[in-house]
């Protein structure tokens, strides 16, 4: 349980709104908490920069957080990007250039503030932990620190668009229609005053459905390397603190920047999803604020917390589960390696006893992945893998005679051929109990015309033999004795990778399974572990009960038509925020239907509704969007219609056709 | 067409039946057909080309009301009562008296038709000349819709037969055709008429009850000479090769790829024009023609090919085949042994055991068991194959052709005292892929008897000889053998309670195996040459209104539930319009079993300019592990009031299964 803290060293102010001027004219819409006694004792600053609508959407969250960077002698601020919330302009896609020239002049501007110290930080999840990186890779002369989590360094590689070179037929659409309906809610005229409707007017017209972009740039070019801070690690000066989960998307992040960053770096997952570890689901969840503390004192006040003597890698080792569909708490315990790559890790080779054999894809091979981002929400962990081993092409090994702990990025190579010029592979490593359940351990796509390149894909000859390595996301995982070790391949993983545009079988004629092997450290025992989870005191709101929330598999057998409704996937009802007098609500349902044997058929829908109201001024955002795809190309369609009132102001319907690029 | 012709039974009960006569009529009396059914024949759909085409061939189609059902007066409280069985008798006699017949009267008819014509047949009436069952059963327990292997079926009669039965049989009559005696006959049918399944599911082990109308056990009685037509993909692919061997009368049987319809309507093809078969077949014995069908081979069975799994098709791949006799000359058995690693091999390797789960929802890709469903093959079975246990053999190196009836000998133990065993038969083609060839199942507790049950000894071995359906399939050589145990075949049977841990044990000390039923790879005489079905077919999802057949599963509560849903409407007759639903829901919770459940419901809605009668009737079977609990629920309106309605509310223990 949370602890939820009100006393702090120092007595905290909260400036609700502040312009900040960029040099274009703009003005982006800031809230900052900070000591009270500020101007006489400045203190360094700390920046959180996302979309989220701080005033009404992200306020209960923000209000956790910030207030306590604040009571510890932190001036904690809270922006709103170009176009979201309170702030002026338009956001036209995720990360852009301008976003992050914006940031530069947020932080110059802080640092110049009376009471601030003229150090700065910068923090965030998701959104917030990739610009983090991103401005830090601009070296911003203030910036000493970032903590980032559930972030990504590789838009490509890692991210809500595309897997392995695969395009992510889960998420990808739901998270744009998420995007085109935060992009269509307007500003509080609490802020904006009159001019709400006509900045609201301009944002309906001027925000593009992202997701035309994101199609539009199948393979790995400049569109993705932009925004991708692992194109130059030595770019990054700031002292990076990396935090993920492994129930998140985001996982391998944390260990591609501690390989690959020179300077001062931290590591740190644990077994959330997509949440800050004082919040992680599944817990532990742990004191991250604390710990957080420590680092923003060492860096922006030099203060001597002993932080960096301790091991630059902490994770949190898994016991093997049974599969459910939730998990409270994932028993475990904390490693601790001093480097990444570690020396406490060597690679153990497994040669798979494939010869030769064939595997026709199931498009219902894959409706037992989970979640591609787990939110802690039931539902989300991947269920029992027996049907997909089983629609797939498994091999097991024989009982294990002992315990066995991995951590980092599990390999699988494999001599295969594919009888289609377009396939993909998906492999998944699995943890089988004695009585048959197959728990998943983790898995990874590739996109096999990308054999070579992620930016230059090339067609399959059918029938030749290719040598295939493909690199699984990362995890720790203890394998007890007895347990077997499966790795399963299948052409097909739907929703999460969207369908080659042929049914395909793959041919496997060999293959090595090289597992990252972790023996116990005696130094895993030697760093307590963290303090209790805490936070400051949220915002009052009150809160309709959730609207029960589904998710269920429908399988027509009479034609083969698989369809997953994932419905009411926010998970909580109507909010008012006592003190404003603001409320709000989010609604979404996602969809995905396929036919067996028929890849052409697949579809996704994503459907949104947002409304915010305060006294009788209420407004009311609804998108709903589609993807599907023939042979030829992809069929995007975006439907956005806005309400002041019930009213309906505004209504577009727009559709894209874009050409399968090797995909 | 005569309509409503009145026979009278011995006992002054009258029948009412419907004569479908030759367009023009020459006054020469004529050799009879009657079909003997409880499905209302006024309701028969317009252009049914059995009612048509014999009358063409010179025959005379009697489609006679069973007592108590339809138009005809007296009661009906059960399916193959003896009294429906002496009323055949009565019947036939009757019509061959009548100036239109010429003394040879012959029984024909699919599913209920074709078992009464073997069971009043086993009567041995003095004019009845021959028999054409198609679809049929000569055991009650073993193979009808209600038990399989000592375990209950059930689903078939919530959602189906048993369930628009209680509903048919207080339809009205109708009054143009049934005079001034409609309202009487209506009235006693709403009155006295009974839903059948109570009685079925009080008799959850073998014995009198269904041994009575089981003519495999009397197949001696029956004198007349017989054709019988089977599918393989209906409910009852044993009864016609068994029946073969039995009777001691002319005989014939023919077997295809088909479901439960007749084989110009069925699914998958090739569809023939079986009725060209018949007209030949009653030519040679009512009329002494020389139609050369004697002279062919007696068994022709279709042997199915491998292909790719679709449940939507309309076509089997195969070829027909031809047995001088049954068993087949050169028939013989191929043992394949249970090994480790998952094997099946010509050796019986090392002692040794494979464990599994019992998981009650096992079964949904194995096709609904066809009784008068229009769809429902099986998929690709790879889904339930990733919770049973399997056996799979190498590579075929050549060609194995399997006619007749698989087995499988497990010797096995459970956790549980209640269990049964499924034994899959499937073809795994190189690419993967896994085509159901054949299941079957036994309830372990009725291993030494189907009558007399006994609970197993947790973790005793005991031996099960798992009979699985007569098949006729060819092994392509690549392609590999496997079997598939499990302790479910949700939903075509009930789970049974207990949650289990169950393991099969192998070697030579236990060899448990798969034996098949092998023939040579050429037949001992050629098949003949069928006309194909002048019937055009369109798959189900290319249908306007398809029917519902689906699977869903609850993420978050694990609940699987399989849906089924038919609706369809036929205008009978100038001014009427018969409107059918039905509805199966079957639920079950994988990590309770006893609870499973199912829901079925029955609309049949007559409209008229002068009324709108609809009769619906609810059947909920609740599963509790020591009972199952029945409601009933029927209501009988006439223009939106209600006419009549009645509830039966029964707890029925289980007897373990």
């Amino acid at each position: 349980m949370k602890r939820v803290k009100t006393d702090f060293p120092r007595r905290v102010h909260e400036i609700e709104h502040v312009w900040i001027p960029m040099s274009d004219g703009c003005r982006l819409s800031a809230r900052i908490w900070l000591p009270e006694d500020a101007e006489e004792r400045p203190v360094p600053a700390v920046l959180e920069y996302i979309p989220y609508r701080k005033d009404d959407w992200g306020a209960m969250e923000d209000s956790t957080r910030h207030p306590y960077f604040a009571g510890h002698g932190y001036a904690s601020v809270r922006v709103d990007i170009r176009g979201s919330g309170d702030s002026e302009g338009l956001l036209l896609d995720e990360y852009l250039p301008q976003e992050q020239e914006d940031a530069v002049e947020v932080l110059a501007w802080l640092a110049a503030q009376p009471w601030c110290t003229g150090a700065t930080g910068m923090f965030g999840i998701s959104w917030g932990g990739f610009n983090s990186l991103q401005v830090a890779a601009r070296r911003p002369p203030s910036l000493r620190a970032i903590i980032t989590l559930c972030s990504t360094d590789d838009r490509y590689a890692d991210d809500v668009h595309y897997m392995g070179g695969c395009g992510l037929g889960m998420y990808m659409l739901s998270w744009a229609t998420t995007m085109l309906a935060i992009n269509a809610t307007p500003p509080s005229p609490a802020v904006a005053g009159e001019r709400w409707r006509d900045l609201w007017l301009e944002r309906l017209e001027g925000s593009p459905p992202f997701v035309e972009a994101w199609l539009s740039h199948q393979r790995r070019d400049a569109f993705w390397k932009q925004g991708s801070v692992c194109e130059d690690y030595g770019a990054i000066e700031a002292a990076v603190y990396a935090v993920g989960g492994w129930s998140d998307a985001y996982r391998n992040t944390v260990f591609r920047l501690l390989e690959g960053l020179l300077g001062p770096r931290k590591g740190l997952v644990g077994p959330w999803g997509h949440q800050y570890p004082e919040d992680g689901v599944p817990g532990p969840a742990i004191g991250f604020l604390q710990e957080a503390l420590r680092w923003w004192d060492h860096w922006l006040k030099g203060i001597d917390t002993g932080i960096m003597d301790e091991p630059m890698l902490r994770s949190w080792m898994q016991e093997r589960v049974e599969p459910q569909p939730h998990y409270d708490e994932r028993p475990g315990r904390w490693l601790a390696d001093p480097a990444w790559p570690s020396p406490n890790v060597e690679t153990r080779a497994i040669r798979l006893g494939f010869a030769g054999e064939s595997i026709c894809g199931s498009e219902g091979a894959g409706h037992s992945a989970g979640a591609w981002c787990g939110f802690g929400i039931p539902g989300d962990p991947p269920a029992d893998q027996r049907v997909e081993d089983g629609l797939s092409l498994s091999w097991d090994s024989e009982p294990l005679e002992e315990r066995l702990e991995i951590l980092g990025f599990p390999e699988v190579e494999l001599e295969l051929s594919a009888d289609r010029p377009q396939a993909l592979v998906c492999l998944r490593l699995c943890d089988v109990a004695p009585g048959g359940a197959s728990t998943l351990v983790t898995r990874g796509l590739l996109n096999l015309t990308h054999l070579e390149s992620h930016e230059h894909p090339a067609p399959l000859e059918p029938g030749k033999r290719y040598a295939v390595t493909v690199r699984l996301n990362a995890i720790a995982h203890a394998f007890p004795p007895g347990h077997r070790l499966r790795v399963a391949v299948s052409p097909t993983y739907w929703p999460w990778a969207w369908p080659s545009p042929e049914p395909v079988t793959l041919t496997v004629h060999a293959g090595e399974l090289r597992l990252p092997v972790r023996a116990p450290q005696p130094e895993d025992d030697v760093f307590a572990p963290f303090g209790p989870p805490e936070g400051a005191a949220p915002v009052e709101y009150e809160a309709a009960p959730a609207p029960s929330a589904g998710r269920a598999l429908r399988y027509d057998a009479a034609s083969g038509r698989y369809e997953l409704t994932w419905a009411e996937e926010y998970g909580h009802g109507a909010q008012r925020l006592l003190g404003s007098g603001v409320e709000f609500e989010t609604r979404g349902t996602d969809f995905y239907a396929i036919v067996e044997g028929d890849p052409l058929s697949a579809l996704t829908r994503s459907e949104w509704t947002m409304t915010f109201a305060r006294g009788d001024w209420g407004v009311r955002v609804e998108t709903s969007s589609s993807l599907s795809a023939d042979a030829e190309a992809f069929r995007v369609t975006n439907v956005l219609d806005a309400y002041e009132g019930d009213t309906r102001v505004y209504s577009k319907a727009r559709s894209l056709s874009v050409p399968r690029d090797c995909l | 067409m005569v309509k409503n012709v009145l026979v009278p039974m011995r006992d002054g009960v009258r029948l009412a039946a419907d004569l479908y006569m030759p367009d023009h009529d020459t006054g020469e009396p004529l050799p009879v057909v009657m079909e003997y059914i409880p499905y209302r024949k006024d309701e028969v759909v317009p252009g049914t080309r059995f009612y048509y085409d014999l009358p063409r061939h010179g025959y005379v189609v009697a489609r006679v009301d069973i007592r108590g059902t339809g138009a005809s007066e007296g009661v009906n409280t059960d399916e193959y009562v003896l009294q429906e069985q002496l009323d055949g008798y009565d019947a036939i006699e009757w019509l061959a008296a009548q100036p239109f017949c010429d003394g040879n009267v012959n029984m024909m008819g699919i599913s209920y038709g074709g078992f009464t014509s073997l069971q009043v047949a086993a009567h041995a009436p003095p004019h009845l000349r021959t028999i054409i069952p198609m679809y049929f059963t000569d055991d009650r327990y073993t193979d009808d819709c209600h038990y399989r292997g000592g375990l209950l079926r059930k689903y078939y009669d919530v959602g189906h037969y048993g369930n628009f039965m209680i509903a048919y049989n207080v339809l009205p009559p109708y009054p143009e055709f049934s005079g001034g005696d409609w309202a009487t006959i209506w009235e006693e049918h709403i009155e006295r008429n009974e839903p059948y399944l109570l009685k079925w599911l009080a008799h959850q082990t073998d014995g009198p009850y269904w041994r009575h109308g089981s003519v495999r056990d009397i197949a001696d009685r029956i004198q007349c000479p017989v054709f019988m037509i089977g599918g393989w993909r209906d409910g009852y692919p044993n009864p016609p090769l068994r029946l073969y061997q039995a009777l001691e009368v002319p005989k014939k049987v023919l077997v295809g790829p088909w479901n439960h319809a007749v084989p110009d309507v069925a699914i998958p093809g090739p569809r023939i024009d079986h009725l060209h078969e018949v007209v030949r077949w009653l030519d040679h014995w009512c009329k002494d023609k020389n139609t050369g069908i004697m002279d062919e081979p007696p068994v022709v069975l279709f042997v199915q090919h491998s292909e790719k799994p679709a449940v939507d098709r309309l076509d089997a791949a195969g070829v027909w085949r031809a047995e001088t006799d049954w068993p087949a000359p050169g028939a013989g058995e191929r043992t394949l042994y249970l090994g480790a690693g998952n094997a099946l091999a010509d050796e019986a390797g090392a002692a040794g055991d494979d464990s599994f789960e019992y998981v009650p929802t096992v079964g949904v890709t194995a096709g609904l068991w066809s009784g008068g469903l229009q769809f429902g093959l099986p998929g690709d079975q790879r889904l339930d194959e990733a919770f049973s246990l399997l056996y799979t053999s190498p590579p075929l190196e050549g060609d194995l052709h399997v006619v007749g009836r698989p087995r499988a000998v497990l010797h096995a133990a459970s956790t549980a005292s209640v269990i049964g065993f499924a034994a899959s038969l499937s073809d795994v083609a190189p690419d993967g892929t896994s085509h159901l060839v054949a299941k079957g199942m036994l309830n372990a507790t009725r291993r030494t008897s189907l009558a007399d049950p006994e609970p197993l000894t947790p973790g005793e071995v005991v031996e099960l000889a798992i009979e699985i359906d007569t098949t006729a399939w060819r092994f392509e050589r690549g392609h590999r053998i496997r079997l598939a145990v499990a302790s479910a075949d949700w939903p075509n049977v009930w789970p049974t309670p207990e949650p289990a841990t169950n393991r099969v044990y192998r070697g030579e000390s236990r060899p448990s195996r798969l034996v098949l039923p092998t023939v040579p790879a050429q037949g001992s005489a050629a098949p003949p040459a069928f006309l194909p079905s002048p019937v055009a077919m369109e798959r189900h999802t290319d249908r306007p209104d398809p029917p519902v057949w689906e699977v869903v599963h609850d993420v978050l509560t694990g609940r699987t539930a399989v849906k089924i849903e038919e609706a369809g409407e036929v205008r009978i007759n100038d001014s009427t319009v018969v409107a059918r639903e039905y509805a199966l829901t079957a639920s079950c919770d994988p990590a309770d079993p006893a609870s499973a459940s199912a829901h079925g419901r029955h609309v049949s809605r007559i409209r008229r300019p002068t009324a709108v009668v609809e009769g619906r009737s609810d059947v909920l079977v609740q599963a509790s592990a020591t009972h199952f609990h029945v409601t009933i629920d029927l209501e009988l309106s006439v223009n939106g009031a209600l006419h009549h309605s009645r509830s039966w509310v029964e707890s029925v223990p289980r007897v373990l299964l």
